[in-house]
């Protein structure tokens, strides 16, 4: 076979394919290391998250116990108030405690109320996070796994390419 | 020759008592006095005779009553006049008339005389009138009316009842006119107006007394130049309270539906063997009601645990464990509708509303709307996904009325017959008509008549009746019963004893009953009242308030049960009867319904149906917080209060307790009275009502409110409360204190506001003090204005009445009768320093009525105040309505004098040249009222001397106009022409007194080692400064030896007397030498006694 211009085609396209096929793999594979460091990062938040569903169900239960020692307080105060005016706890008294008492009831149920909606925010935002970390990390590694298999095409089809122009000057 | 002088400047310290009197160092001694009767210090220091009475017409019929104080207007005030059944008014002497006058057409001859009017009217039978203007006969006398047809009445008189005569009247002026007594139909009957207080709240005056529901008494139309106010009364209704504190024993009210008539039905909660129970709850357990024996009672089963727990009847829950009971019919309830309790077993479906509250604590439940079907044991607010709170509207309060109760037999059970012996008036079957509030007529009656003369019989009559009203349930089935009560009528209660007249005077008794209901029941028809077993038994004198007895039995079925009424009277005749007197007593005993009631048992008979009248009940789960009125016939009602910030304050019923209503919750037009204690949601708003209870060692009941500066003072017996609020603002419900400032104690009598201080009467009735905040400390004080003048008060101080014009008085009454007050003024707010003014008079009524009630209202010219009284004549039992002339002021001449008690203007004079002989004479008319009395007449400021009345007319002879005759000849023809009727006042005349202290100290007594205690010592001579004075006036140094001070002029010529002396007079004085010593003086005669000061001159005789 003399050399013609098939022969250049079939080097050049050697040289591409075995050029394509290292640089495919060194970005596929960059690519994946980023996915991972960016899986990482959805990881932490995840367990910040998480951190933080514990730390409101810790401050919720503070703020109940806050709320009820502001509610003691309060009717202890009115209670006070009340004997130490000369009055009895009954009539007016009774309905100024119990309309204490109802409000410090409901503060306390929506305080809980809230801390369990905060909570189960936190525990979606960490769900989430670990999703797509976890989903992050798939694809890295599909990432990973498609710039090989890249490399290794990109190599056989310069392989033969090679062949095909050698085989031209033969 | 007298020695020594001294000279009383100031008569300020009014009379003391003689324990009193050692204090002859006391720096105010030399203004004392040893007797001040009928006379009394004025502010500057003077003494003054007290001015005379006018007769302001009898009570309605001269029954016994009293009267109050309006002044809804400052510049219209009227005095209420309350009697049995009837409200009247005046204003001054003035008795108050509807609006509807007319001009006496023609008064027949016949008997009964019929008064003619030349338009119609729209006037009832019973009505009183007055004729103005008519013949003498009628003049200054109230008729009671007979009404024919619109234009014709007939008239008899409206003490007696006698019918007026027609052909005894003469011949009817022209231009006579007829006025209609405004007489406002009360509910006050049996003497229940005697305990009665009246708040007034701008143009309303709220009526209180303990055993009846409050009245509102209202200006229909004010007053104008031509026509009374006119005024009307109803019951007040109370809207939203005030209400008992929320059951805590676990009580539940069940109710069958969510708005309109409403049964409410007891329950308990389920018993719960992991329940901690305390003594004193209820539960059920297999439909058995149960009370807790015991505290911390956990897992006892209660039917076999019967030391930790007993079973009950569901009415032992409410009412002090008296159950529902009739006299609950009316009152008030007020329950919290909310969802049911979360229970961890139950299966909810989506939408379902509980309530959720773990501590158990009242009104910290939270509400809460499953989201999820089939959601059980899921506890809500512990996740977002089985529960969320409801917003808004889970629960509210709402309030009604009960109605009647589920346990009341039928009063027409199929097959019953109505039984008893109280067969007049309406009858056995009235008592079982329906209809509580009827008049003794239509209700069952009973009653007896006896013929008496009281002078052989002598001490009182007592009368007795046994009567009773029942049911016979045999030919129904038999029936056990819970309790009865019995309602009153409307017009006598439950009793009224009359007493009418046979020939001779005719006098009025003093008249007491009291009834024992007793509750009976037998298997057979009852032999008599007292027959069958004695299930309870009740007694009371309180004859205007339902009445329910409760059965000791109640578990035994009887085909007969009855109240068994057993009524006493008592009939004491007038202390000062002196001649025999035939009447003839009737007792009348009344029952206007009677109401049989089944134990409640665990069911529907357990139950109360009640009217809805707040916001609809959310559903008709069991109701846990739920409040039963405070005042009702079975609890009370308020028998005082007070006007205070815009709410109406009301105390009395419940020992230690107040309420105020809503912040201008008192509506005028509606006859309303908000007590709402919080809105629909629970929340206490600064504006709502308010009720408190008073921390005390006792529980005690209120007497009185009394706002002041610094809040409302609230007296007890126990002491003495501030309610007040502690921050800055108004009181309020959450801005309130009532601490006991002081424990005085008080008496159950009203108190009255001077011009800087309250005063009250101490609870034994001999003290009275005044009440203020020292200015240095802050503190309340309650100094004793009687200390120095028990012997004054010992009767008891029964009334207070504040007269603040022109002279300031606290006027008081004894429970003797007695009259008697002090001249009083204090400027400075300092314990340390004593009142300026505290002097003591007494005041026997020159017509010797005692006195049975008092209140200061408008004076005669109604410019202002004056003492308001109920008088009595012991003797004939029939009161008068006088009210005290202004005080004497400086130049005032002796036509304006009025020194006569239970006085008159006359309504119409004729006059004689020749009748009686020698001169004539001038017959004054208008004097019904003093008919049989020996009078004094003053005309045109002279003493024309004293008369006996017959017929309403007296005549006074002319004078010679020199020296013969009436008020030594100057009463002549020409004199009486020259007057008007204003100018003439016949009435009783009396004796004013006053004395001196003993002169004591060295410098007054001229005894020259140390003081004269002990020293004989006489007075040889006195000076006395006067203003105005007039002849007649007597001075010595013991009433028994008076001489009459002869007034002469520079020239030496004695006074007339129509003159007055003003001036110094100084003369000598017969008196033997004795230890006392103490210079008097007396008038007897309605002449004026002006005293600046006395100078005595003496000699003491040292040992």
């Amino acid at each position: 076979m003399a050399l013609g211009a098939s022969t250049f085609s079939s080097f050049a396209g050697a040289a591409s394919d075995l050029f394509s096929g290292i640089t495919g793999g060194m970005s596929a594979g960059i690519k994946a290391e980023g996915m991972l460091a960016e899986a990482t990062s959805y990881n932490e938040a995840a367990a910040l998250a998480l951190l933080n569903e514990q730390y409101t169900k810790t401050a919720t239960a503070v703020k109940e116990v806050q709320n009820e020692r502001e509610v003691y307080q309060t009717i202890s105060q009115q209670e006070a108030g009340v004997a130490g005016g000369g009055l009895a706890e009954s009539g007016s008294a009774l309905d100024l405690l119990r309309d204490s008492a109802s409000q410090g009831a409901l503060s306390h149920a929506i305080i809980g109320q809230q801390g369990l909606i905060t909570e189960a925010g936190y525990q979606e935002q960490h769900d989430s996070y670990v999703q797509m970390a976890a989903t992050l990390q798939d694809m890295a590694q599909k990432e990973k796994d498609t710039g090989l298999f890249g490399e290794i095409g990109s190599f056989l089809t310069g392989g033969v390419k090679l062949a095909a122009g050698i085989a031209t000057l033969v | 020759m007298p020695n020594a002088s001294y000279v009383q400047d100031s008569f300020a310290g009014g009379e003391k008592s003689q324990l009193a009197q050692g204090r002859i160092t006391d720096r105010e001694y030399r203004t004392w006095l040893n007797v001040c009767v009928n006379g009394f210090p004025i502010e500057a220091g003077g003494w003054t005779r007290r001015p005379g009475s006018m007769y302001a017409g009898h009570t309605r019929g001269g029954k016994v009553g009293r009267v109050y104080r309006w002044d809804f207007a400052a510049a219209t005030p009227y005095t209420m006049e309350f009697t049995d059944s009837f409200i009247r008014f005046r204003h001054g002497t003035g008795i108050t008339f509807t609006q509807d006058g007319q001009f006496v057409a023609a008064i027949s001859t016949a008997n009964p005389a019929v008064v003619q009017t030349p338009l119609p009217n729209v006037w009832a039978t019973g009505n009183t009138v007055i004729i103005a203007g008519g013949p003498p006969l009628t003049q200054n006398r109230q008729f009671v009316i007979t009404v024919i047809d619109t234009t014709h009445f007939s008239i008899a008189d409206a003490l007696t009842g006698a019918t007026i005569d027609g052909s005894t009247l003469g011949a009817l002026p022209a231009g006579a006119t007829v006025g209609r007594v405004q007489e406002i139909a009360s509910p006050y009957i049996a003497g229940s107006w005697a305990s009665l207080h009246a708040v007034q709240a701008e143009t309303n005056a709220v009526l209180l007394q303990g055993a009846l529901p409050p009245q509102l008494l209202s200006v229909t139309a004010p007053s104008s130049s031509i026509s009374d106010a006119q005024f009307s009364l109803a019951g007040i209704t109370f809207l939203d309270g005030p209400y008992l504190d929320p059951f805590t024993n676990g009580v539940q009210a069940v109710p069958s539906a969510q708005s309109g008539n409403v049964t409410l039905t007891l329950a308990f909660p389920q018993y719960s063997a992991t329940q901690a129970y305390q003594k004193g709850q209820f539960v059920t357990s297999s439909s058995v009601n149960y009370q807790s024996l015991t505290n911390d009672n956990v897992g006892n089963t209660p039917v076999s645990s019967p030391s930790f727990w007993a079973a009950i009847s569901a009415g032992v829950a409410i009412n002090n464990g008296k159950g529902f009971l009739g006299t609950d019919v009316g009152r008030l309830v007020r329950l919290f509708s909310e969802p049911p309790l979360w229970v961890a077993a139950t299966t909810y479906a989506v939408g379902n509303v509980v309530a959720y509250n773990p501590t158990g604590q009242p009104g910290a439940a939270t509400y809460w709307t499953s989201l999820v079907g089939a959601n059980t044991g899921n506890i809500p607010g512990n996740d977002t996904t089985h529960w969320t709170l409801t917003p808004g509207n889970a629960a509210n309060w709402t309030w009604g009325q009960i109605l009647s109760l589920g346990n009341q037999i039928s009063q027409t059970l199929a097959g019953s017959v109505n039984i008893g012996s109280m067969t007049a008036g309406g009858g056995v079957n009235a008592a079982f008509d329906g209809i509580i509030a009827q008049a003794s007529a239509s209700s069952a009656e009973q009653s007896t008549s006896t013929f008496v003369n009281f002078i052989p019989i002598g001490g009182n009559v007592t009368q007795t009746i046994d009567g009773y009203v029942g049911k016979n349930y045999s030919g129904a089935s038999a029936q056990k019963i819970e309790h009865a009560t019995a309602y009153p009528t409307v017009d006598i209660g439950f009793a009224a004893t009359g007493v009418t007249f046979g020939a001779g005077a005719q006098h009025q008794y003093n008249l007491s009953q009291s009834i024992t209901f007793n509750l009976r029941a037998k298997a057979t028809a009852p032999a008599s009242p007292s027959d069958g077993t004695l299930l309870g038994s009740a007694t009371t004198s309180n004859l205007v308030s339902p009445i329910s007895v409760i059965s000791s039995d109640q578990v035994t079925a009887w085909n007969y049960v009855w109240i068994e009424a057993v009524g006493t009277s008592i009939v004491t005749p007038p202390p000062g009867l002196a001649t025999g007197n035939a009447v003839t007593i009737t007792f009348t005993m009344a029952i206007a319904e009677v109401q049989f009631f089944n134990p409640p048992g665990t069911g529907t008979g357990n139950a109360v149906s009640i009217e809805v009248l707040g916001p609809p009940l959310l559903n008709t789960a069991p109701i846990i917080s739920w409040r039963l009125g405070a005042y009702s016939n079975t609890t009370g009602w308020p028998n005082c209060g007070c006007y205070h910030e815009g709410r109406l304050w009301l105390a009395g019923a419940i020992g230690n307790r107040f309420d105020a209503s809503v912040s201008n919750g008192l509506s005028g037009a509606a006859a309303t009275l908000n007590m709402a204690p919080t809105d629909q949601n629970g929340v206490v708003g600064a504006a709502n009502a308010i009720t408190g209870v008073v921390n005390s060692d006792g529980v005690n009941p209120i007497f009185w409110l009394m706002p002041d500066l610094q809040g409302i003072i609230m007296g007890s017996q126990a002491g003495e409360w501030l309610i007040s609020g502690p921050a800055a603002g108004p009181i309020a419900p959450g801005n309130i204190q009532a601490p006991r400032v002081t424990r005085i104690g008080c008496a159950n009598v009203e108190p009255r506001k001077t011009d800087h201080t309250t005063v009250f009467v101490q609870r034994y009735t001999r003290k009275v003090m005044e009440y203020f905040t020292d200015v240095y400390s802050g503190k309340f004080a309650a100094p004793n204005l009687s200390k120095d003048t028990l012997h004054i008060t010992k009767p008891g101080v029964a009334e207070l009445a504040w007269q603040q014009a022109v002279i300031p008085i606290i006027w008081m009454r004894g429970n003797d009768g007695s009259l008697f007050g002090s001249t009083y003024k204090r400027d400075t707010l300092a314990t340390a320093v004593g009142p300026t003014a505290n002097g003591w008079h007494r005041h026997p009524l020159g017509s010797g009525r005692t006195v049975q009630s008092i209140a200061t209202g408008p004076s005669v010219g109604g410019s202002l105040d004056a003492l308001t009284m109920v008088t009595l004549d012991a003797a004939t039992g029939i009161y008068h309505v006088e009210v005290m002339t202004d005080a004497a002021d400086e130049g005032n001449t002796l036509i304006q004098a009025t020194y006569v008690d239970d006085a008159v203007n006359p309504a119409s004079i004729s006059t004689s040249n020749v009748t009686p002989a020698p001169y004539g004479g001038l017959t004054i008319n208008g004097l019904w009222h003093l008919n049989g009395k020996t009078v004094t007449a003053w005309l045109g400021g002279l003493d024309c001397g004293d008369y006996a009345v017959a017929n309403g007319s007296i005549t006074v002879p002319y004078g010679d106009g020199v020296s013969a005759g009436t008020a030594q000849g100057l009463f002549t023809a020409v004199y009486a022409a020259s007057l008007t009727l204003s100018q003439m006042l016949v009435g009783f005349t009396f004796t004013s007194q006053g004395q001196l202290v003993r002169p004591a100290l060295p410098q007054e007594s001229g005894a020259r080692s140390g003081p004269a205690v002990g020293k004989v010592r006489r007075h040889h001579k006195f000076a006395v400064q006067l203003e105005g004075t007039g002849i007649g006036l007597q001075f010595g140094t013991r009433f028994t030896k008076l001489f009459p001070a002869l007034f002469r002029q520079p020239n030496d010529v004695a006074y007339l007397v129509n003159q007055q002396f003003t001036g110094v007079f100084k003369t000598t004085l017969q008196d033997d030498y004795s230890f006392d010593s103490m210079l008097c003086w007396q008038q007897t005669r309605p002449y004026p006694v002006n005293i600046a000061n006395l100078a005595g001159m003496l000699e003491t005789q040292d040992e």
